[in-house]
């Protein structure tokens, strides 16, 4: 009897304790990102490291796909002998690790992001680089328009993101041709004979080899569109100077893509191309972006609308495929109106954290990588090595730039925490592939204009909302336009298009837009 | 009359077994696909067409994917976790299920309502990381095990099953001079297998599944789990290539979406090879408290 009572009791304790438990001690604990006057920040970091030691720094990649995992390899021993430092590195999971690690104030040295920039430009999380600079490295010299992008509404600037040349930079920089994503069509050389090698010199030409091949291989498709890749190509002949999402300036003013008075002639053309069975109404509804390889390199197309690197691309899977046929480029350009606007305003950025342990040692090591020489080491990988220099003004390279796996495993272009466009351009030039060319003509008519990517809607704003509806809207209705059954139908559901886009709320949009790019404008001078 | 019953019910049957056997067919097919998906060349399944048999038959894929030495040790620390943390989980449930199990226990409504409000509200992910930064558990094996080791579902249903113990036995025990472990650990478990056996399937699985913990709650390389590794390879396949280099590492004949499948099957194995002995007792101990009488 009192044995039992007593399990009871201690049943009960025994349970009281583990349900507390269960429910976590929840001791009101709150994350306490470090004060900006805490002693870290306030000292100024360490001394700087002497020859032959190195410091070690955590960084995070806030980037799940990210190819290199450890600090090791060639290049990454070369900037580790440069500079003192070594990294410790942790590639996020997913795109919730970084925001966990922000709001519960355990952030590592240094972070790297690109969807995260606004977020921790703030000076609670990071260091300013202007303070940096000024206390530690004055001759760190970074030029005025990436300040200008940067600069955050308290006036300072926390990072500065790669992947990004202006204007000038890349008209000084020739062989420095920009990336795989930029839009290209390759069409069927064998076919191209048979029809006698009419010229393409203009978009009427091609829409005329189009009509040729339709009647002399009713069979094949004469274009097929990468479901990604299905507007850019025609977009940049027709001189818009933005996609369907984006906005274009004329006057001093921006206005949303859609209402760009050229936007109905390129509408009117894609709406052609359809009525005149040039390209497949399920081409707008492909799921994969395979399929359209697949017709590509199965010899079911003449036309394959994608990248620059289309041709070389389609021509490796055929030759492994055993294929007797092969593509090549159309020229990038194919109307004197043609016009590429970049608005980008780079890929990502590195932050020095408020708890980093060496805020020196981390500044100054950024300046290394956004010296010359680290850039291309970074990029290129070292130096007689893996790459000459020519006196043209590129590099020779010592291995296929393209190899993936080789690039990954020396940890060559990864580790580009700083870097800049026209270094990162140059790994595109490679003589012998037709891409080079593509992108040469493609760089004739590219304009750069940062302060239009400067644009942005915040998230949960109003006109974050509106944006996204109206994109969405653009998405279904352009379709209709693509595929109406005459040229009037396609005008009435263009203007249907823009009349949703006003009920939506588009001059609210366009009048925040314009209120900001003037904001926007202004750092630039 | 008999004959035509007999016949009514081989019409019947039949009907079931062919509805059987084509839902069994609609669950079956997806893992069958991806296993033959993962033996075949990567590039080759993209050409669509493969759905019977591997057409283009590799051991590229689970090459590729084995190639880094990490894996061998991420398999030792998800079989230790799964291990451990499933027998920690059975022995702490268990325990806790069984004080909470007599009905006469003193505010045992207060406590039912602390643990039901527990299983349906939880503080968020960051709050919980915050718990474990102030418990010392971040970065350690120890962040695996003791989290999990009480879960308030596995909880009500050891109740449910032990409140099904007939109370004689208990009392009988005691007469014969039994202490409470006694009783326990020498009558109350092995009669309690069913319950037991499906508590350790599903802690077992969710422990070799789990990758979130390893992903955010630990830093440490030699930590990483087997699901944490596979989460990676998917991870990095995804990364973005320019055309050209993905042609050249096409017509090597492993693709992303090849490393996928068979990091899909790597997973499921180990689980498939468990699930069949403890099958009997699953079907058993999930259906407790469903009949009454």
């Amino acid at each position: 009897m009192n044995k039992s009572r007593s399990f009871k009791i201690v049943a009960a304790a025994l349970s009281m304790a583990v349900v507390l438990s269960a429910c976590g001690g929840n001791g009101g604990n709150t994350a306490q990102p470090a004060p900006s006057g805490s002693p870290d920040a306030a000292a100024g970091g360490n001394a700087p490291a002497k020859p032959g030691q190195v410091k070690e720094l955590s960084l995070f990649i806030d980037a799940s796909w990210y190819p290199v995992t450890e600090w090791k390899g060639p290049v990454a021993d070369m900037i580790t002998e440069k500079t003192g430092v070594k990294l410790k590195v942790t590639v996020a999971t997913d795109d919730k690790q970084l925001p966990l690690m922000i709001a519960s104030g355990d952030l590592p040295d240094l972070v790297f992001t690109s969807s995260n920039i606004d977020r921790l430009s703030d000076s609670k999380l990071s260091y300013s680089w202007n303070e940096l600079i000024e206390k530690y490295a004055p001759d760190f010299k970074i030029d005025k328009t990436r300040i200008a992008i940067h600069t955050m509404d308290d006036g300072k600037f926390y990072t500065v993101r790669n992947s990004f040349a202006t204007q000038e930079e890349m008209a000084n920089s020739k062989y420095s041709l920009g990336s795989d994503g930029n839009p290209g069509i390759a069409v069927r050389e064998d076919i191209l004979k048979e029809l006698g090698n009419p010229p393409i010199k203009t978009l009427d030409d091609f829409v005329k080899v189009l009509g040729m091949v339709k009647e002399k291989y009713p069979e094949m498709v004469p274009l097929i569109m990468d479901k990604d890749w299905i507007e850019q190509y025609f977009l940049a002949q027709f001189g818009t100077e933005t996609l369907l999402d984006g906005w274009y300036e004329q006057d001093g003013k921006v206005e949303y893509a859609i209402r760009q008075p050229k936007m109905l002639d390129f509408f009117k053309f894609m709406n052609s191309l359809y009525r005149n069975g040039y390209i497949l109404a399920e081409n707008f509804a492909l799921a994969n972006d395979q399929i359209d390889d697949q017709y590509a390199t199965g010899g079911k197309a003449f036309a394959h609308s994608h990248t620059v690197s289309t041709a070389d691309t389609d021509n490796i899977k055929i030759k492994s495929n055993q294929g007797n046929f092969s593509f090549k480029m159309l020229p990038s350009v194919l109307s004197k109106d043609a016009k590429v606007v970049s608005s980008g305003l780079g890929f990502s950025g590195t932050f020095i954290t408020k708890k980093n342990k060496d805020p020196e040692a981390s500044i100054k090591f950024m300046q290394y990588l956004a010296s010359d020489e680290g850039k291309k080491l970074t990029m290129f990988g070292v130096e007689g090595v893996h790459w000459t220099w020519n006196e043209e003004g590129h590099p020779d390279f010592k291995y296929n730039p393209s190899d993936a796996d080789f690039v990954n495993s020396n940890g060559i272009k990864w580790w580009y925490l700083y870097n800049d466009g026209v270094t990162e351009g140059m790994l595109s030039y490679v003589p012998e592939l037709q891409k080079t060319q593509a992108l040469m003509e493609l760089k004739s008519v590219r304009v750069y204009k940062p302060e239009i990517g400067l644009i942005q809607t915040q998230p949960d704003s109003q006109e974050k909302t509106i944006k996204t509806k109206i994109d969405e809207m653009v998405k279904n209705e352009k379709v209709k336009i693509y595929l109406a059954e005459s040229e009037e139908a396609a005008v009435a559901a263009y203007e249907n298009m823009l009349k949703n886009a006003e009920n939506i709320g588009l001059q609210k949009l366009t009048d925040w837009a314009n209120a900001t790019y003037q904001k926007k404008k202004e750092l630039f001078k | 009359m008999l004959k035509s019953q007999r016949q009514k019910d081989f019409v019947f049957d039949s009907v079931i077994y062919v509805v059987l056997f084509i839902i069994m067919l609609t669950m079956l097919y997806p893992f069958y696909y991806v296993l033959i998906a993962s033996f075949n060349k990567g590039s080759d399944s993209l050409l669509g067409g493969v759905y019977l048999w591997p057409r283009n038959f590799t051991l590229e894929n689970y090459r590729v994917f084995m190639d880094d030495p990490k894996w061998v040790k991420a398999f030792l620390v998800s079989v230790l976790r799964t291990v451990s943390g499933t027998l920690l989980g059975l022995l702490l449930t268990s325990i806790v299920a069984y004080g909470l199990s007599h009905r006469d226990l003193l505010f045992s409504k207060v406590y039912f309502t602390v643990i039901v409000f527990a299983m349906y509200f939880s503080g968020g992910l960051i709050p919980y990381y915050v718990v474990l930064r102030s418990l010392g558990l971040l970065n350690s094996f120890a962040v695996y095990i003791i989290p999990s080791m009480l879960s308030t579902f596995f909880l009500l249903i050891a109740i449910s099953f032990f409140r099904e113990i007939p109370a004689e036995l208990k009392e009988s025990a005691h007469i014969d001079g039994a202490g409470e472990l006694t009783i326990f650990f020498r009558i109350i478990l092995p009669v309690s297998t069913p319950v037991l056996a499906t508590m350790a399937l599903f802690m077992g699985v969710g422990q070799w599944n789990s990758w979130l913990d390893s992903a955010y709650f630990v830093q440490s390389e030699e930590l990483r789990t087997l699901a944490f590794r596979m989460m990676e390879v998917i991870n990095k396949s995804n990364s973005p290539m320019d055309s050209l280099a993905v042609a050249n590492s096409a017509s090597a004949g492993v693709t992303s979406f090849s490393l996928q499948v068979t990091s899909m099957v790597v997973s499921i194995v180990p689980i498939i090879c468990v699930y069949p002995f403890l099958q009997k007792y699953f079907v058993h101990g999930i259906m407790l408290g469903s009949v009454k009488g």
